[in-house]
Order: C-alpha cells, then structure tokens, then sequence
C-alpha cells in the first residue's frame, strides 16, 4: 500500500529560516533547502540544473525527496548562497549519496567576494571569484560523504556549489549541509 | 532430528508431574525492545539522517493455558514501534506480531525453608510457535506495509510468588514479511525481542 500527502512549504521555509537566521558564524549551516523538502512551483526552491535532466525523485524513501542524476551523461546542479560571513575557514561538507555502476560524483565549490556592482542582489553586484575548489566522491553504494573543506580566506561571502555527476549509473543526492567545523584556523 | 526432538518435548510435557496447585493459566504483560532483521534499510535511513529504524520499543501480551504437566499453550500480541526525526519529518516503523505457541516447562524450582514449602517458584519455559507478522512504515505520509507468517522460539524465566510472577523473556522472530526502500534495503518483521514483565498465574 501507498500513499502520499503533500507537507506545508511555509512551515519548512519558517523551520529553515529560523536556522538560517541562526548564523554561519555560529556554526549554523551555509545551505538552504538541504533535504530539498522545499518546494517552489514543482522545484526545489534554491537549487538549479545548469546540466542534463535530473528527476525531482525520492530518494531511498517514498516520503523523501532527493535529486535523482542517474542516468546516462553529463548532470550538473548548483546551489547559490550569499551573503554570509565567516569565523573559520574550515567547513565541513556532508552529503546523503547513491553512487553504483560507472557514475562519478564530484562536488564543486565557488567562493566569492563582494563585488562593487549595482543591483538588488549580492549576484547582481557583480561578485569576484576567488578561488574553485573542488572533491570527487570514491566511495560507492549509499553512504554519507563527510569532507573537510577549506575557503580561499574569511573575506569570502558567497558560494557557488555544484553537485556533477559523468558516466552511466545510478547516482542520488540528498541531506546537503556545509557547516563550520570544530577545527579553529 | 527434528522428529527426535519434538518427540523429546512431547515426552516432556507428557512424562513431567504437576503439583496440584501449580497453575493451570497465566496471564502477563512484558516491555522490551525488539532488534529488528535489517538488510540494509535502517543503515540507508540513517544515511539520509533518521537514525534508528532498527531498534523498535514496545510490549508482548501473553496468555497461556497449561494443558499437560509441563506443557503450555500461548497465544501472544507484540507491538513494537520506532520513531527517528529529522527537522520536520518523522519516520516511524511499526512491526506486530500475533502467535500461536507450545511451551515446555523445562525447569522448576520451589525452595523449602526449614523444611516447609514457600510460595515461590522459579520456572524455565522453552517455547515456539508461529503466526501472522505485519511491519509497516510512514515517512512523510508516504507509508508502505508488508504482512506474511512467521516463526518464534524462545525461552522465559518466571520468578513468582503466589500468583504474581516477575517474567524475563527472549525471542527470536523469523519472517520474510519485508519493507523495501528504493536503493536495495530491506527491513523484515522479524528479529530478536527481549522484554521484561509482570505475569499473573492462577
């Protein structure tokens, strides 16, 4: 048996507000819309497909909604956030993924700075890149990626992340978080 | 070897004396936690960040006839439940049973104080038997349930005095009733269940 019930989006947006409003300084978490819970007109609010087709999908559950980039071919999506200021340069990227048959993952990271443009948003203001770092996923089957990453310098305000994924298989993403590690710089 | 050993417990039951006021009924209630048959469903729940789909708490009803010396017959209801959160979202699993079972008693015990009879007893079962197993989950209004039959063996040691018992319990539950998730994990009704409880023998 089956069945599905549709979840308010204004009380998530109000819980992953309350969050957001939390801080990256203190730890909080930089993302929004992580679980990809929050939907906009039949999208995930936040996140954007630059390539291919991915599904909407559940994830390991039917009540879990998640990317699904399986398939074959080359599927990029990316998450803008600014602005948002630092305390540590160290983050640490978790992610829920399924990666089997010949599927690569690699996550993306675009840092910025501030831009002297004009516009309504921190993107319009034309935002200078800083650096690109980026980590491929090893590891296969389902499995919580945990990665220590680093910013180019606390200067840094906005973030680009892109999740992509080349090759044949299955590959799924959910539960995105990059949050302030225990690590002082 | 299966026949030898069901002739074994026949004998058993059959052979065994009773006391006259040993108890011919009981009646009990155990809580406990049930330790669910995962292949790879509560790993996959946890990954997503709801931990704890493995491990389900509840209770055991249990009423049981004693028909021979030493052999009884149960019929029991367990219902154990999980529930793991993550922000908004609730993942809850459910997994009942309803069985049928034959006991031995394959121990007993009634201690003499200064040479008279106390009323106390300390009793072994060994039981087994089968029935109907449902397990049932609900993820954000999207629920799926499976229901197939099973098996359970186990064994229990009653302390009691009078008519009031104090019960420790083991089971071990086998069925191929299963909930699937979508990346190749499956959560099955059975496990291993231990409980403790009150039992009421009259």
């Amino acid at each position: 048996m089956l069945t599905h019930a549709t979840r308010s989006p204004l009380a998530i947006a109000a819980v992953a507000a309350t969050v957001a409003l939390s801080g990256a300084a203190c730890g909080g978490d930089l993302l929004g819309n992580e679980g990809f819970e929050i939907d906009c007109d039949g999208k995930p609010c936040d996140w954007k497909v630059l390539e291919g087709a991915p599904v909407t999908a559940a994830s390991w559950h039917d009540g879990d909604p998640g990317f699904d980039l399986s398939g074959s071919g080359r599927v990029v999506i990316e998450q803008r956030t600014a602005p948002f200021v630092l305390d540590t340069r160290e983050l640490v990227l978790r992610a829920a993924l399924v990666r089997r048959g010949g599927a690569t993952l690699r996550l993306e990271l675009d840092w910025y700075v501030a831009g002297a443009g004009e516009g309504p948003t921190y993107w319009d203001r034309e935002p200078l890149l800083v650096d690109q770092r980026a980590t491929s996923v090893d590891d296969r089957g389902v499995f919580e990626l945990e990665e220590l990453v680093s910013t180019p310098s606390l200067e840094v305000s906005g973030l680009a992340l892109r999740v992509v994924k080349d090759g044949e298989g299955t590959a799924m993403v959910d539960e995105v978080f990059l949050t302030a590690s225990a690590v002082t710089p | 070897m299966t026949r030898t050993a069901l002739v074994m417990v026949a004998l058993l039951g059959l052979v065994g004396t009773a006391r006259a006021d040993e108890d011919r009924f009981t009646v009990g209630f155990r809580g406990g936690a049930f330790i669910r048959d995962d292949r790879g469903y509560a790993d996959h729940a946890a990954v997503f960040g709801l931990d704890g789909a493995g491990l389900g708490g509840g209770g055991v009803l249990e009423g049981g006839v004693r028909v021979a010396p030493r052999l009884w017959l149960y019929a029991s209801w367990a219902g154990f439940s999980s529930l793991a959160t993550r922000r908004m979202e609730e993942l809850r699993v459910t997994n009942q049973a309803l069985v049928a079972q034959a006991g031995v008693t394959a121990f007993r015990w009634e201690p003499l104080l200064a040479g008279a009879q106390v009323p106390m007893a300390l009793r072994v079962d060994v039981l087994a038997g089968g029935g109907l197993y449902t397990v049932r989950d609900e993820l954000d209004g999207a629920s799926h349930d499976a229901s197939g039959p099973g098996l359970r063996a186990g064994a229990q040691a009653t302390l009691s005095w009078r008519a009031l018992g104090f019960t420790l319990a083991y089971g071990y539950h086998l069925s191929r009733a299963s909930l699937d998730d979508r990346v190749g994990g499956a959560l099955r009704a059975g496990g291993n269940e231990i409980g403790a409880g009150l039992s009421f023998g009259f």
